[in-house]
């Protein structure tokens, strides 16, 4: 929803205003790969060398029972149009979706016919039910249960026997072979010029060229494999570059290099001269002195001013970029939310081992009280789990409060901008002609809250960058103190 | 159904944030009149505590605007 205007979302593309990158595609031959895997006529291409590659595979040494294309056709299009998340998903992904719920409703059926037989306590109906594997549920016509598309039996019933014998095994199985070889776009550009494929509509291809402009595609590494400009296929190996990655990245370097410049004036000597070294100044020692000292006790507090400046600046650089039009921020993404929450956890237990060791940690984690020893076995147990539970949820709060105020700072500043779209929609209903008045005042008014908006935001970087901080400062601090 | 049940979380929510963090900001005022000279403090930790209140409560109207309204 928001992603197009305002970025909130992560992308595999860096977004610019239109004219300075404009897409001039002029044949199918020009789109990129991730592009053109979306398009109707490639999928149903797709589709026709998968219906063939599937009229050959072997289940059991026989072939499928399949019919001829025509009611797969009907049924995957159906499917596509029936749902809108449905939207540009080619026919595997039809099959593997059903095969889902098809084993969905095997496990249902199974569970609800063994309630029934463990209630009326009739042995030999268990054994049948729960020795009733998938193919024989799938092939059993008269069970009296409703099986989403029972038209693709066939597929489904040889994709399961291929996945459950690949279960264990890292190479990719029949089928992962079966729809690279089927969906490989090189393979459609090289039958385009052989003449196969006919050539896209002007149409088409102008709109795609309208849509693709000012979008500038982050080259991959070799491998990687992305199902949307937004989302990347699943799995371990499947490594693919996001803008945010390389904001953070942009971020990272813009860090060490002002810090290493600091790092030179510092050991230089001598008073902070002139505007940026006083600047920078102002905030380590702001950081040293009010979040560090305070929180960590004036002893130990030298040791995390490194990290806790790198998690300020780092974040910080972070919520600013989302200032920034078209770029976003990183820290909206609870991904990065997350790993930084799990950095600050990792120092809390690291640090508090080291001070107390291992066990140590967890005996400082309960306060010391003066209990006889009968209730001391009861209740020092159940404040322990308690304590841990509180220490899990504390850093996982810090991910979420950061995330929330990112992401709800620009849904509010999207929300502000709709009141213009909105007006402009409305009024082109009833008065094609001439934006009247309303326009204009709306259009004002949207644009002065944007603007307040935007500055509130500004704060709100500085300020959750300054939270994150020194709540991590606080958990440091009680981690390494006695309690 | 499912908006006007969205429309009434949001509403709770608001209720019970703005109520925290007014009587936040009232005793917060209070002190930093009676006392001028830590009114710095008691600044800083006025913020802090009303940076916590807010976390949770954008959690919650996130939570009530995308996974109730499915």
């Amino acid at each position: 929803m928001a992603n197009p205007v305002l970025h909130i979302k992560d992308s595999y593309y860096f977004e610019v205003p239109k004219v300075l990158h404009p897409w001039n595609a002029e044949s199918l031959k020009d789109f990129p790969d991730v592009w053109t895997r979306l398009d109707p006529e490639f999928q149903q291409w797709e589709f026709d060398r998968q219906y063939e590659a599937l009229t050959k595979v072997r289940e059991n040494g026989q072939p499928l029972q399949l019919h001829p294309k025509e009611p797969y056709l009907k049924s995957w299009q159906e499917w596509v149009e029936s749902d809108h998340a449905n939207d540009g998903k080619p026919f595997d992904v039809f099959i593997e979706e059903t095969l889902v719920s098809q084993v969905k409703s095997w496990k249902d059926w199974q569970k609800a016919r063994l309630a029934e037989a463990t209630a009326a306590k009739d042995k030999g109906t268990i054994e049948d039910i729960s020795s009733t594997d998938f193919n024989a549920f799938i092939s059993n016509q008269n069970l009296g249960v409703e099986v989403s598309h029972p038209e693709l039996i066939p597929f489904t019933r040889w994709l399961h026997e291929v996945q459950a014998q690949s279960a264990y095994s890292l190479a990719p199985n029949e089928w992962d072979l079966l729809k690279k070889e089927a969906g490989d776009v090189k393979e459609y550009r090289k039958a385009f010029e052989r003449k196969e494929v006919k050539e896209w509509s002007k149409e088409k291809i102008d709109a795609y060229n309208y849509h693709l402009s000012g979008k500038i595609l982050i080259p991959q590494p070799f491998g990687a494999e992305l199902r949307n400009l937004y989302e990347k296929e699943g799995g371990l190996t499947n490594v693919a570059v996001s803008k945010f990655m390389i904001v953070e990245v942009i971020v990272v370097l813009i860090l060490v290099a002002v810090f290493s410049w600091l790092a030179r004036k510092v050991v230089s000597g001598g008073p902070p001269k002139g505007k940026s070294w006083n600047f920078l100044e102002t905030f380590v020692v702001f950081i040293r002195d009010q979040i560090a000292e305070p929180a960590i006790g004036h002893h130990d507090a030298h040791t995390y001013v490194p990290f806790l400046c790198t998690a300020f600046f780092f974040v910080l650089g972070c919520n600013l970029s989302g200032m920034i039009p078209w770029i976003g921020s990183p820290t909206g993404t609870f991904g990065v939310t997350f790993g930084l929450a799990m950095v600050t956890f990792m120092t809390v237990i690291a640090s508090g081992m080291a001070r107390f060791g291992f066990f140590g940690f967890f005996k400082n984690q309960i306060p010391g009280m003066d209990l006889p020893i009968y209730m001391a076995i009861f209740l020092k147990p159940m404040i322990l789990a308690i304590e841990l539970l509180g220490l899990v949820i504390k850093h996982g709060v810090l991910a979420v409060r950061l995330l929330a105020n990112m992401v709800a700072g620009h849904l509010v500043i999207l929300g502000i901008m709709g009141l213009a779209f909105g007006a402009h929609a409305a009024l082109n209903f009833s008065a094609p002609e001439v934006p009247g008045w309303q326009w204009y005042l709306t259009a004002t008014i949207s644009v002065l809250g944007a603007t307040a908006f935007n500055l509130l935001e500004l704060f709100v970087a500085f300020l959750q960058a300054y939270i994150f901080t020194f709540l991590s400062a606080l958990f440091i601090g009680a981690a390494i103190h006695h309690h | 159904m499912t908006l006007t049940t969205t429309a009434i979380g949001v509403g709770l929510v608001v209720i019970g944030a703005a109520y925290g963090i007014g009587r936040l900001a009232a005793s917060a005022l209070e002190s930093m009149a009676r006392q001028p000279e830590v009114a710095g403090s008691v600044q800083t930790a006025m913020i802090i505590s009303a940076a916590l209140i807010e976390g949770f409560t954008f959690y919650a109207l996130y939570i009530c605007s995308t996974a109730v309204g499915k």
